[in-house]
């Protein structure tokens, strides 16, 4: 158990890395195909084991005390950037959501026909770079694998994509580089800055020091409040674009609809958390007392993404398109959440991300689902296909319901908690009325996001209607109803929405508590 | 820097009483245009063609092999000067004549024996010929795919 | 000619030169490379003149010259030849990436440009590269004015001719003429410069003229630096002098775009920084107007270098043209780093001095791979398909999978993405110029708005590559030339996974002897 907790971390980042090696050197397409069904297998597998090894009450004390199974190895000692990961309850699910769905996923692209073996290698290498992002603790290897998750993807789009591909690719990639350069400059800074902390001499990057109260006190009078603005303002905007939140989301619709099936399910239910982890493991601990500063920004944002993202949705006649925003949409109540700082607001918000991580990925696998017999995502043309395929139906109305919030169903639990938070922020003694916030502000914009409910109610409804229920049209008779691949996919999808939405405590908060609790100390 | 001062005030002066001789000209002469006084001046005769014509670049080649050992017999002078009181430089460094001498022929055998190599490589490979085969190109005659550059139309250049 | 006389009867004065073994030894780098030449020359008389044999041996004499560069303890070195030459650390290595470059651009002739090379001008052609490269090593060892406008020269020349070396291109014919006027310009600006610092100091040595500095100067000073400015900005095709570059690169050949686009530029930089340095350390580098104000232009120079090669590159549609304007960019990115010598001693140890030497070094061990596997990749396109436009690498990713795996490699690097080793790279420039604080925080932000600039034109090729249907057939790559950009593809990998060692090493070797007062003074570790 000792080698297990102290390389099991390192072993699920490469195990995938392995595998594409194999993949490459793999003959025949079923080969290739399976090698990487067993190697994302194994890794799901070997990701459970952190939930044998994880101890659940471990911390509640500081922020850093829950961080488990660490391992620190120097890579750059002259920089002292080490190589240094772990996980706590931030990242855990995070990290199991990761590996569940790339599982799926890789089931998913089992008709992708073009170029398999580079398909599934690059599919491969984007795993390694996903799982480095939500379990690094050191800042460069953070940003090291955030840039490494992209070049994966740009290819996966550009190559396996529609017909705009390299439009949506090369979109998806010069936004989220800008987003990157941004916060390039802040690790650089912050590294140069954290040499005038005494005991921290050479500097570091590592992230748990750097949120440190002592240490930002340290920092703080030596970088004065208008570069720690500058640094908080780039590194939000750095995951924002990720988020992607109003008005920097506009890559994420192009490479949505441009993106192959199993590739979509990738960007929204893991890459999109990549910018809301980011702002929950770097910018909010790293600067705290900005946070609470400029929170009406980042409210103000939040609540523009969710009521704007639900408009565009409603208005959208591509299927695909229409999820893309309701994406947008619901990472809009991760922001929200993040900018109210109630614990209550912040769970809501680590909870929103693996649920809206299920449904997003299950709801674009249903379109690549009607879109591989019907070849085309038009809402208006279909209609009745409850009729055609009735299990389908099925399937995707339990995902429907997810997605807009019906309790019982995870995505209610996470919308609830965000906004019950964003009210519980008005109260006495919480951080925000503590720092001296009109109190009508906050409410304000907690009434305002509480529509975005009833909006995402209203275009998942709407959609249902007219995809699948009316009279059943002659062009859609003949399609066939979903395959055992396709349920394979379906399924644990379906199982996991339920499983959330009824027992959130024992999936998702028991993990999650101790780690909020600490986080909070550092805003207090 | 009053030296400097100096030359570049002479400078200035010099480039202003050009232009002071050109306008003071163009005001006093009287203008009398005329064909034959924009034609070439060939001593009287009626011009030619164009003097704008193609030197033999064969000059070129021996002019090159001149200056080069012209610059080497400029360098003969130093040499002479510096090594020639061997004898008294030897008292004074303490050290061999002979040594000295030595030092003074490697030398000059070193810089002469570089310069002949190219020389030999010159000679031995037609380059000092007068009349040589003109088809001396710098790519293979039947070089097959098609990098031929001459036929590549330069339509790829965007400035 | 006075002045020429007055050095003559001076030299005569205290009597000739005669040369020892311990100091001929730091320099057994440019001894073996006379010696090459030579034999080159040689060679022909006996293997008909015959290009493989005049390769061959170029590559042995590089390998002898870099092994006996290695076997160098640079500490022995120090100014030498009455001043003409300084050996130290940093020229040493510089000496050692300059080398093992050009064995790789030799490699790379034979993969390449070797079919279409008319048998017999192969000695001429490694004769040419090889006087080239000798005077790139002596332009990283002096700070004599005389060894410079010398070096220089050296460098220059040779490159000339090897521009337009393929005698019946127009295209390169073309390109070499507009080469030499611009060169012949510049250097006789520089020289001009030269004789301004001589006139107004009276001595040829930059140590001892940066002690005379502080006498004043005033315009003719700042005309003598905008001189040398102007001549070693065209050797690194720093903007406003880097017109010549993406023609060059078009009309030359593919070997000799790829000797350019890091010889030249690393020849420049490292003379320039050692200008720099010397002029710092003499200056005692007390925040000294002079040496503000050198800063700051070659600050902003590299901001507008870096910027208008990044912006000039997107309209390309040559391969080469588009490395051209890459590398006037990367050229950008370098002056940058020398912006910080300036700041050398804002703590006494010359902390900062040291790292700028150190950092250029860096970015030049990364960029020789990056541009080596790049142009090597160009031309193995250009020798299979004959063409050299971005429509002739279409579906490169089907038709050689390995030279589009390379390239791509290359291009992410060049951009600065991990996991290559542009990224540590250029993470460590921008990191060194954000810890000098103040205004090099701008030039960081210039450094990250470029790299977004230039991540279109990069991925524009990786585009073309992977994401460009064609019909085109499979290629053919030789053995050699596939194993030569997997190799650089390799070490840009292996540089950011061992980034400590390559850091190491850089960071031994980043040591200036700066003489201060004495010409023969100690070496001293960037003013350790």
């Amino acid at each position: 158990m000792g080698f297990l907790n102290h390389w099991l971390l390192t072993i699920l980042i490469f195990l995938p890395t392995s595998g594409a090696v194999l993949v490459v050197a793999a003959q025949g397409r079923a080969a290739v195909r399976w090698t990487a069904l067993v190697t994302t297998l194994v890794t799901f597998l070997a990701s459970l084991l952190l939930l044998v090894g994880f101890d659940w009450n471990q911390g509640g004390g500081a922020y850093g005390s829950t961080m488990q199974m660490m391992t620190s190895v120097p890579w750059i000692p002259a920089f002292h950037i080490n190589y240094q990961v772990g996980v706590d309850g931030l990242s855990l699910p995070l990290v199991l959501l990761s590996t569940f769905i790339c599982l799926l996923a890789c089931i998913a692209s089992w008709n992708i026909e073009k170029m398999t073996k580079g398909y599934m290698a690059l599919f491969l290498f984007l795993e390694t770079g996903i799982l480095g992002v939500f379990l690094s603790l050191d800042f460069f290897l953070f940003y090291v694998f955030f840039e490494l998750s992209l070049l994966p993807m740009y290819f996966l789009i550009g190559i396996w994509g529609g017909p705009r591909k390299e439009y949506a690719a090369i979109k998806f990639f010069l936004y989220t580089l800008v987003g990157s350069i941004g916060l390039l400059i802040v690790l650089i800074g912050m590294f140069l800055f954290s040499r005038n902390v005494p005991g921290l001499e050479g500097g570091t990057f590592d992230l748990l020091k750097l949120s440190d109260p002592a240490v930002q006190k340290a920092m703080g009078g030596v970088m004065g409040s208008g570069v720690i603005k500058t640094f908080f303002l780039l590194a939000m905007l750095g995951f924002l674009i990720k988020v992607p939140a109003v008005p920097f989301h506009t890559w994420l619709p192009d490479a949505h609809v441009e993106a192959p099936t199993p590739i979509s399910m990738i960007l929204a239910a893991i890459l999109l958390k990549m910018g809301g982890y980011g702002i929950f493991r770097i910018a909010y601990p790293l600067f705290p007392g900005m946070a609470k500063e400029l929170w009406w920004l980042f409210a103000t944002i939040g609540v523009v993404s969710i009521i704007y993202g639900a408009l565009c949705a409603m208005a959208q006649t591509d299927f695909k398109r229409l999820v893309a925003y309701s994406s947008v949409s619901h990472m809009g109540f991760v922001v929200l959440g993040a900018a109210m700082m109630t614990e209550a607001a912040v769970n809501g918000a680590l909870f929103m991300m693996v649920a809206h991580g299920v449904t997003s990925a299950a709801l674009f696998f249903i379109v690549g689902v009607v879109y591989e017999r019907a070849h085309h995502r038009e809402i208006g043309r279909f209609g009745g296909l409850a009729t055609t395929m009735p299990v389908y139906t099925g399937y995707s109305t339990v995902m429907f319901f997810a997605n807009l919030g019906l309790p019982g169903l995870c995505g209610f639990i996470g919308e609830v908690m965000v906004l019950l938070g964003s009210f519980a922020a008005a109260r006495n003694g919480s951080i925000l009325m503590n720092y001296g916030v009109g109190r009508g502000l906050v409410i304000g914009f907690a009434v305002v996001a509480c529509f975005g409910v009833i909006l995402t109610a209203g275009y998942m409804l709407w959609t249902m209607q007219r995809v699948f229920l009316g009279p059943e049209k002659s062009e859609y008779k003949d399609f066939p109803e979903v395959d055992a691949r396709e349920q394979t996919v379906l399924i644990p999808l379906v199982a996991m929405a339920v499983l959330l939405g009824v027992l959130p405590y024992g999936m998702f908060f028991v993990f999650t508590n101790t780690t909020v609790a600490g986080l909070f100390k550092l805003f207090g | 820097m009053g030296l400097l001062l100096s030359i570049t005030i002479f400078l200035i002066m010099g480039v202003f009483f050009v232009f002071i001789a050109m306008f003071a000209g163009s005001f006093l002469r009287p203008r009398v245009p005329h064909p034959e006084k924009a034609a070439v001046y060939e001593c009287g005769e009626n011009t030619i063609g164009s003097n704008w014509v193609q030197f033999d670049l064969r000059f070129y080649i021996v002019a090159l092999v001149f200056l080069i050992f012209d610059v080497e017999v400029a360098l003969f002078y130093p040499w002479a000067v510096a090594f020639g009181n061997a004898v008294a430089l030897a008292k004074e460094l303490g050290v061999d004549v002979f040594s000295i001498r030595l030092v003074a022929v490697v030398d000059m055998l070193f810089f002469f024996g570089v310069l002949l190599v190219g020389f030999a490589y010159l000679w031995r490979f037609g380059y000092l010929d007068w009349v040589r085969s003109a088809a001396t190109t710098s790519l293979r005659v039947n070089y097959r795919p098609g990098i031929d550059p001459r036929q590549e139309a330069r339509t790829d250049r965007v400035e | 000619m006075a002045s020429m006389g007055l050095i003559f009867t001076s030299l005569a004065a205290v009597g000739p030169f005669v040369p020892e073994w311990g100091q001929m030894r730091p320099f057994v780098g440019e001894l073996v490379l006379m010696g090459t030449i030579v034999g080159v020359l040689l060679s022909a008389f006996w293997g008909r003149r015959s290009n493989a044999v005049a390769g061959v041996v170029s590559l042995a004499g590089l390998m002898l010259a870099v092994v006996g560069l290695l076997l160098v303890r640079p500490t022995e070195g120090g100014e030498q030849f009455r001043g003409m030459l300084v050996s130290d650390h940093f020229a040493v290595l510089w000496k050692i990436l300059l080398l093992v470059f050009t064995a790789g651009v030799v490699l790379m002739w034979f993969s390449t440009t070797r079919v279409s090379m008319h048998e017999g001008d192969g000695p001429e052609f490694f004769t040419l590269l090889l006087g080239a490269c000798l005077g790139m090593c002596l332009m990283g060892s002096t700070s004599n004015l005389l060894m410079i406008f010398m070096a220089v020269e050296m460098a220059s020349l040779p490159s000339y001719v090897l521009a337009g070396f393929r005698k019946t291109d127009r295209v390169g014919s073309e390109a070499a003429l507009k080469y030499v006027l611009f060169g012949a310009a510049t250097s006789a600006v520089m020289v001009y410069g030269l004789s301004m610092l001589y006139g107004l100091y009276g001595t040829l040595q930059i140590g001892e003229l940066a002690r005379r500095v502080d006498l004043g100067g005033g315009v003719p000073l700042a005309v003598a630096m905008v001189g040398i400015l102007a001549g070693v900005g065209f050797k690194i095709s720093a903007v406003p002098f880097h017109f010549w570059c993406p023609d060059v690169f078009e009309g030359a050949g593919v070997d000799v775009a790829a000797f350019l686009s890091v010889a030249s530029k690393g020849a420049g930089l490292t003379l320039l920084l050692r200008i720099l340095m010397t002029i710092g350390h003499g200056l005692g580098y007390a925040g000294s107007e002079v040496l503000t104000s050198l800063a700051v232009t070659v600050g902003v120079m590299g901001a507008i270098t870096c910027t208008v090669g990044n912006t000039g590159a997107y309209v390309q549609m040559n391969m080469k043209r588009l490395l051209a304007y890459s590398s006037i960019a990367h050229a950008g990115y370098m002056l940058c780093i020398l912006s910080l010598v300036v700041r050398g001693g804002s703590d006494a140890n010359g902390v900062m001095a040291n790292s700028a030497a150190q950092a250029l070094l860096l970015y030049l061990a990364v960029y020789l791979f990056m541009n080596l596997g790049a142009f090597t990749v160009a031309g193995l396109v250009q020798r299979e398909t004959g063409g050299e436009r971005l429509e002739d690498y279409t579906g490169l990713g089907r038709r050689s999978p390995l030279l589009a795996v390379c390239m791509g490699a290359f291009m992410f690097s060049l951009v600065g993405l991990p996991p290559f080793a542009g990224f540590g790279a250029k993470v460590y420039v921008m990191w060194k110029l954000g810890a000098n604080g103040s205004w090099w925080w701008a030039l960081v932000a210039v450094i990250g708005v470029n790299t977004v600039f230039s991540l279109y034109y990069y991925l524009r090729v990786v585009r073309v590559m992977f994401m460009v249907e064609s019909e085109k057939p499979e290629m053919v790559v030789s053995p050699l030339g596939g194993g030569l950009a997997l190799v650089c593809a390799v070490m840009l990998l292996v540089m950011l996974v061992a980034f400590e060692p390559v850091l190491n090493l850089t960071g031994r070797y980043a040591k200036l002897h700066l003489p201060r007062s004495v010409p023969t003074g100690q070496v001293v570790a960037g003013g350790l």
